[in-house]
C-alpha cells in the first residue's frame, strides 16, 4: 500500500472520529438538558442559579475567580439572558466535553463500542451529571483541570515549546477561575521536575520553571495592576484567596468540614478512597506506574490522575477552602479521564476500565456517603421525585 | 596544430615535473572529481593545489596554443557581446581578437570543447576559428571591466525600469501624498472641532490594534512552537543526494570594509559539505575599498573565491552590490551571507534537499539565524533572543500561516533564475531581502524556511546596533510603502491571510514602535497625576482593553521573548527576556530615527561595523593558530 492510500486512509479516519465526537456532542448535550429539565421542573435549581448569577455584581465575590466572572458577565450581556442560562452554558459545556472525549478515545484506539460504552458511562456518573446540570461555575475549573493534565501530559512527553506555552496558559487559566486551584496548581508544581524534559541542572529547571508558571504570575500581577489602576489595595483583590472559605463562610458549619477542617491527612486519608470509589479507574494509572517502564519514565500525569484530586481536596480542607469533597472528587475524575485519553491501553485494560467505571457508576448512586450532604442529597431527591 | 581538447593527463603530468602539483593533490583530486563528476581541473583548483592561472600556462604548453594574459592583452572589445555574457561566464570562453586574416581568436579555460565550438560557428559563421588558452578569473577580469557600465546601470536600475512601482526609488507616491495629507487634516479637523471624540476614537483605535498585534504575534509564536515545525529537511534526505547531481552553488558575500573577519568568511566557506568546486564564491566588494580588497587577494583563498569590484555609484547599497555580482554568478542556485557569518556546514545540502523536494514555485529557502557572541552583553543577549523568536518561532509560523516572508538579512538562498526573472533586489530598499520576500509572494512563489542555522555577530555596541536597527525600520518603512501603493492588487494577490499577516508583520511593528513612547506616557501621566488625567480619553470599554494590552499584552510579550530561548535550550537567557521593556525603548529610539531618514535620506545605508564582539576575535585566533586548542 502506498504512503499515500495510508494517508487518505488515514485522513479518513480521522473524520470519522470526528463526525462520531459531534454525534456524541449532541446526544450528550440532548441527555444533560433532559435531566436538566427533570431539575427545573422541581424547582431546586432555582435559588443556586440566583445566586451564582448575580455574583458577578459583587466584585469580591468574583475576585480569585476572575475567567468565571467574566464569561458570567458575558452571559448577562445575551438579551432574554437569566439565571437558567448558566445552566444551558453547563449542559453545553458537559455535552461538549463527552463529545471530546469519546473523539479522544477512538484517537488512541478504542473500539467504536468501547468507546461508546466509556461515553455513556461518564455521562451517568452522578458527578458529571450533577456539574453538567447545575449551573455551577465548578465545571470550568474541573474542565480546565482536565486541559492542564493533558498539557502536562504533552510537555513529559513531547516537551516542546508549544506544550510548555500550554501548560503555563492553562495553569494561569486554572488560577483565574477557581480560588480553589491554587491546591491543584501547587501539586502539578511539585510534579513539574517530573515532567520537563529538558531539566538538566538547576539553571535549566529555574527557567523551565519560569517559563510555566509566568503566565500565571502575568494573570496575578495583571489582575493586582488593574485593582491598582481602579484605585483599590492589592488586599482587596486577592479577598478571596486570603478570606476563609473564600468568603462563603456559611459553608463552615458543612458536615465536611465540621469533620475535617483544619486537617490534612485525615482528609487525604478519606479522600483517597471516596476518589477511588467515585472513579475506580484511578487504579490503572498506579497499575501502569507499577508496570510501565515508559509511564515511569513520564510519571506526571498518572500521578496526577492517582493523586491530584485526593491532595487538592485534602489541601484545601487545612484552608478551610472547601464546603466538601466534589470538586476534589471531579477533579481526580478530570484528571484521570485525561489520562485514559492520552494512553493507548491494552484491550484488557480498556475492558477493566469499563467495568471499573460501572462498578463506580453503581456504587456513587447507592452508597449513602456521596449523599450524605444536604445540596446532593435535594439534587438527587429533585431528580427522582 | 591542435585538433582537440588539450589532454588533461598531460597537463597533469607537466604540473608534476614541472613541481607545481605533488601526488598526494592529484590522488585526492581524482577521487573527488570521480565523486562529484567534474573534471580533475575542476577540483584541483576548487581544492587550491593548482592557480587557475598556472593550469591555463600549463595547459598552453602542452597544447602550444598561446596563453592569453586578458589583462596585459585586454580582449577586442568589438567583439564582445553584452548579450552572450552568460555564454562567457558559464562555458569559460570569450572572443579575445582577429587575427590579420579576419579569423577569430577565442580566449578559453577549456578550449576546443564541443559546446564552445558549436556556439563558436554560430557566432562566427564562415570565419577561421582559433584558440588560445586563459584563466577563468581573467575571463572574469574582462567582463567587469568592458560591461562595467552596463552591469552597474542594471543592478541600480533594472528593477526601476521594469516595474517602477515595486520599487523604493521614489519614496511616497503622490496619492501617498494625497492621501496623507487628507488624513492629517481630517485628524486636525477633528481635534479642533471635537477634540475629546477624536482623541476618543483614536485611544480605540491604537488599543484596538495593539491589541491584534498581540493576537498576531501570539498566534505565530503558537504556532511556530510546535516541536515538528522546524524539521525541514531530515538527514536521510541529505544522505540521499548524490554529489554528482548537486548543482554549481553561487555564494554572494558582500562586504564594505570588513578586511577583519574575512577569514571567518573562508573558514566558513570551507568547511561547507559540499562539492568544493561546485561552489562559485564572489566576494562582492566596493570598488574604493582597496584595503578589503587587498586583503582578500592576501588571503590566497582556492580558486573558487573570486573577487567582484563593485563600480562605485549611488545608491551604495548592499542590494546594488549583490545585484551587480549576480550578473557573474554561474550557479542554478545562489545564497547571500554576510562577511562574518557561520552557516551551520550541511546549510547549502539540506537547502538543496528542500528546493528538490519542493515544487517550482518554492523559489527561495530562508535558513534561520542566531548569534555566536550571545553571552557578551545586555544588547547581545536581547538580540539573540530577538532573533530565535524571529527564526525560530515567527518565520516558521508565517509559512505554516502562508503570510509574506520577509527574508533575513542573509542566508536566503535562491533559485538563481527566478531571481533574475524577478530583477533581483531592489537597490534602494534598505532591507532589500523583506521587500523581496513580499514580491516573491506577490509572484506566486513561496519562501520555505530550513531548519539550519548561521551563526552571526549580535552588534553589542549600542551606538552601531541603534544604526543597524533605524536602518532595518527604515527598510520595512520603504517595503510597507512599495506594496502599499496598490492595496487592492496587493490583497488579491496575498490573499487575506497573506494580506493581513503583510500589516500586522511588515507594517504594524513599526508603527508600534513609533507609537510606544507616547503610550508610556500616558500612562507616566496616569501613574503620577492619578487615572482622572486620561479618563476621558480612555471610558469603560477602552480603558478595560487598554488594561489588558499594558499589563497582560507587555507582559505576554516578555513571555513570548522569553520561549525564544526554549527552542535552542539556552536557559540561561530567559531571565534576561524580564528586561525586555528596555530593549523596547531602543527599538522606539531608532524607530525615531529611522522615520527622520526616511525623510531625509532614504536611501542612506546605515553601515554595520562587525568585528567588534570577544567572540569574534577569539574565532579570528582560532582560526589563525588551529592548533591552539581553542
Amino acid at each position: 500500500m502506498s504512503s499515500t492510500t495510508v494517508s487518505a486512509d488515514y485522513t479518513d479516519r480521522q473524520d470519522g472520529h470526528a463526525f462520531g465526537g459531534a454525534l456524541v456532542m449532541v446526544v450528550g448535550t440532548i441527555w444533560y438538558a433532559f435531566i436538566a429539565d427533570l431539575l427545573f421542573a422541581s424547582g431546586h435549581l432555582d435559588a443556586m442559579l440566583e445566586r451564582t448569577w448575580l455574583v458577578s455584581e459583587d466584585p469580591a465575590a468574583v475576585a480569585g475567580q476572575w475567567l468565571a466572572a467574566m464569561l458570567l458577565s458575558l452571559t448577562r450581556l445575551v438579551p432574554d439572558a437569566g439565571p437558567q442560562t448558566l445552566v444551558m452554558l453547563t449542559v453545553l459545556a458537559g455535552g461538549f466535553t463527552l463529545g471530546v472525549f469519546y473523539w479522544r478515545l477512538r484517537r488512541v484506539h478504542w473500539g467504536l463500542l468501547e468507546a461508546l460504552a466509556a461515553t455513556a458511562l461518564l455521562g451517568l456518573h452522578p458527578a458529571t451529571l450533577m456539574l453538567a446540570t447545575t449551573g455551577q461555575t465548578l465545571l470550568l475549573s474541573v474542565l480546565l483541570v482536565g486541559i492542564v493534565a493533558l498539557a502536562l501530559d504533552r510537555a513529559s512527553t513531547i516537551g516542546d515549546a508549544q506544550s510548555l506555552m500550554a501548560l503555563g496558559l492553562a495553569l494561569a487559566a486554572l488560577v483565574l477561575t477557581a480560588p480553589d486551584a491554587l491546591y491543584i496548581a501547587l501539586p502539578i508544581m511539585a510534579l513539574l521536575p517530573f515532567c520537563l524534559r529538558d531539566v538538566r541542572d538547576s539553571g535549566s529547571a529555574v527557567a523551565l520553571f519560569l517559563l510555566t508558571l509566568f503566565p500565571a504570575l502575568i494573570a496575578v500581577g495583571g489582575i493586582l495592576l488593574a485593582a491598582a489602576t481602579f484605585g483599590e489595595a492589592p488586599t482587596y483583590a486577592l479577598n478571596r484567596w486570603v478570606a476563609p472559605m473564600h468568603g462563603f463562610t456559611e459553608a463552615a458549619n458543612t458536615p465536611w468540614l465540621v469533620r475535617f477542617g483544619g486537617e490534612f491527612f485525615q482528609p487525604l486519608l478519606a479522600l483517597l478512597p471516596l476518589c477511588a470509589v467515585a472513579m475506580p479507574p484511578a487504579v490503572l494509572p498506579l497499575i501502569s506506574l507499577l508496570v510501565r517502564p515508559e509511564e515511569r519514565q513520564r510519571p506526571a500525569t498518572a500521578l496526577l490522575a492517582l493523586l491530584g484530586g485526593p491532595i487538592a481536596g485534602a489541601g484545601a480542607t487545612l484552608f478551610w477552602h472547601t464546603a466538601g469533597p466534589l470538586p476534589a472528587i471531579a477533579t481526580g475524575m478530570a484528571a484521570v479521564v485525561a489520562w485514559t485519553s492520552s494512553r493507548r491501553l491494552q484491550s484488557a485494560e480498556r475492558w477493566l476500565w469499563l467495568v471499573w467505571l460501572a462498578i463506580g457508576v453503581v456504587l456513587c448512586w447507592t452508597t449513602l456517603w456521596v449523599w450524605n450532604d444536604p445540596d446532593r442529597l435535594a439534587w438527587r431527591v429533585a431528580l427522582f421525585h | 596544430m591542435v585538433f582537440g581538447p588539450p589532454p588533461e593527463d598531460e597537463t597533469l603530468a607537466h604540473l608534476m615535473l614541472e613541481g607545481r602539483l605533488d601526488t598526494a593533490a592529484l590522488t585526492r583530486a581524482r577521487a573527488q572529481a570521480r565523486a562529484w563528476g567534474m573534471t580533475i581541473h575542476e577540483t584541483l583548483v576548487a581544492d587550491g593545489a593548482i592557480s587557475p592561472r598556472d593550469w591555463a600556462a600549463a595547459v598552453a604548453t602542452v597544447s602550444g596554443l598561446p596563453l592569453a594574459d586578458l589583462i596585459a592583452t585586454p580582449c577586442d572589445e568589438v567583439l564582445l557581446d553584452h548579450a552572450e555574457r552568460n555564454f562567457y561566464l558559464a562555458h569559460g570562453v570569450i572572443p579575445w581578437r582577429r587575427d590579420a586574416d579576419r579569423g577569430v581568436v577565442l580566449a578559453a579555460v577549456r578550449p576546443m570543447e564541443p559546446e564552445a565550438l558549436e556556439w563558436a560557428e554560430r557566432e562566427f559563421p564562415g570565419v577561421p576559428i582559433r584558440w588560445a588558452v586563459t584563466a577563468k578569473f581573467d575571463i572574469l577580469w574582462t567582463l567587469q571591466h568592458v560591461f562595467d557600465h552596463l552591469a552597474d546601470l542594471a543592478a541600480r536600475e533594472a528593477l526601476y525600469l521594469r516595474t517602477p512601482e515595486l520599487s523604493a526609488k521614489v519614496v511616497f507616491t503622490p496619492g501617498q501624498v494625497i492621501f496623507a495629507a487628507i488624513m492629517a487634516s481630517l485628524l486636525l479637523l477633528g481635534l479642533w472641532i471635537a477634540p475629546v471624540p477624536t482623541l476618543i476614537a483614536g485611544s480605540a483605535l491604537v488599543t484596538v490594534f495593539y491589541l491584534l498585534s498581540f493576537c498576531f504575534r501570539f498566534l505565530l509564536t503558537w504556532v511556530g512552537a510546535r516541536h515538528d515545525v522546524g524539521i525541514a529537511v531530515h538527514d536521510h534526505e541529505i544522505e540521499a543526494l548524490k554529489p554528482e547531481e548537486l548543482p554549481t552553488y553561487t555564494v554572494l558575500v558582500p562586504m564594505y570594509r570588513e578586511k577583519e573577519v574575512l577569514p571567518i568568511l573562508v573558514h566558513s566557506i570551507r568547511r561547507l559539505d559540499y562539492p568544493r568546486a561546485k561552489l562559485d564564491v564572489k566576494l562582492v566588494l566596493e570598488q574604493d575599498d582597496e584595503e578589503t580588497i587587498e586583503a582578500a587577494k592576501a588571503l590566497h583563498a582556492e580558486g573558487i573565491f573570486e573577487i567582484i569590484r563593485v563600480p562605485t555609484s549611488l545608491p551604495k547599497t548592499k542590494p546594488k552590490a549583490c545585484n551587480y555580482a549576480l550578473h557573474f554568478a554561474r550557479g542554478e542556485l545562489c545564497v547571500v551571507f554576510d562577511a562574518e557569518d557561520m552557516p551551520e556546514p550541511d546549510q547549502l545540502k539540506k537547502a538543496v534537499a528542500l528546493f528538490k523536494r519542493s515544487g517550482p514555485e518554492v523559489a527561495c529557502v530562508q535558513a534561520r539565524l542566531n548569534y555566536f557572541n550571545r553571552r557578551e552583553n545586555f544588547l547581545t543577549r536581547m538580540f539573540t533572543l530577538e532573533y530565535s523568536n524571529w527564526f525560530d518561532y515567527l518565520l516558521p509560523g508565517l509559512h505554516i500561516l502562508r503570510v509574506p516572508i520577509p527574508l533575513g538579512g542573509t542566508s536566503n538562498h535562491f533559485r538563481t533564475s527566478v531571481l533574475r526573472d524577478l530583477g533581483a533586489w531592489d537597490p534602494y530598499n534598505v532591507t532589500e531581502d523583506a521587500d523581496l520576500g513580499v514580491r516573491l509572494t506577490q509572484a506566486g512563489y513561496e519562501v520555505a524556511v530550513v531548519n539550519s542555522t548561521t551563526f552571526e555577530e549580535a552588534n553589542g555596541v549600542l551606538r552601531s546596533w541603534i544604526n543597524q536597527r533605524s536602518r532595518w525600520i527604515k527598510g520595512y518603512m520603504q517595503t510597507w510603502l512599495v506594496h502599499m501603493r496598490r492595496p487592492v492588487q496587493l490583497y488579491s494577490r496575498l490573499g487575506n491571510v497573506g494580506f493581513w499577516g503583510f500589516q500586522f508583520f511588515v507594517g504594524f511593528p513599526v508603527l508600534t514602535a513609533l507609537l510606544n513612547p507616547l503610550l508610556w506616557m500616558t500612562t507616566a501621566a496616569t501613574l503620577i497625576w492619578g487615572s482622572a488625567a486620561v479618563d476621558r480619553f480612555f471610558p469603560a470599554p477602552i480603558i478595560y482593553l487598554a488594561i489588558f494590552n499594558l499589563v497582560v499584552g507587555n507582559a505576554m510579550y516578555v513571555y513570548l521573548t522569553m520561549v525564544a530561548a526554549a527552542k535552542r535550550g539556552w536557559f540561561m537567557l530567559m531571565p534576561w527576556a524580564l528586561l525586555a521593556p528596555a530593549y523596547w525603548v531602543l527599538h522606539s529610539v531608532a524607530a525615531y530615527k529611522a522615520l527622520w531618514q526616511l525623510l531625509l535620506r532614504p536611501h542612506y545605508w546605515e553601515k554595520t561595523q562587525h568585528g567588534t564582539s570577544t567572540a569574534t576575535q577569539e574565532a579570528l585566533a582560532a582560526i589563525a593558530n588551529p592548533g591552539s586548542g581553542r
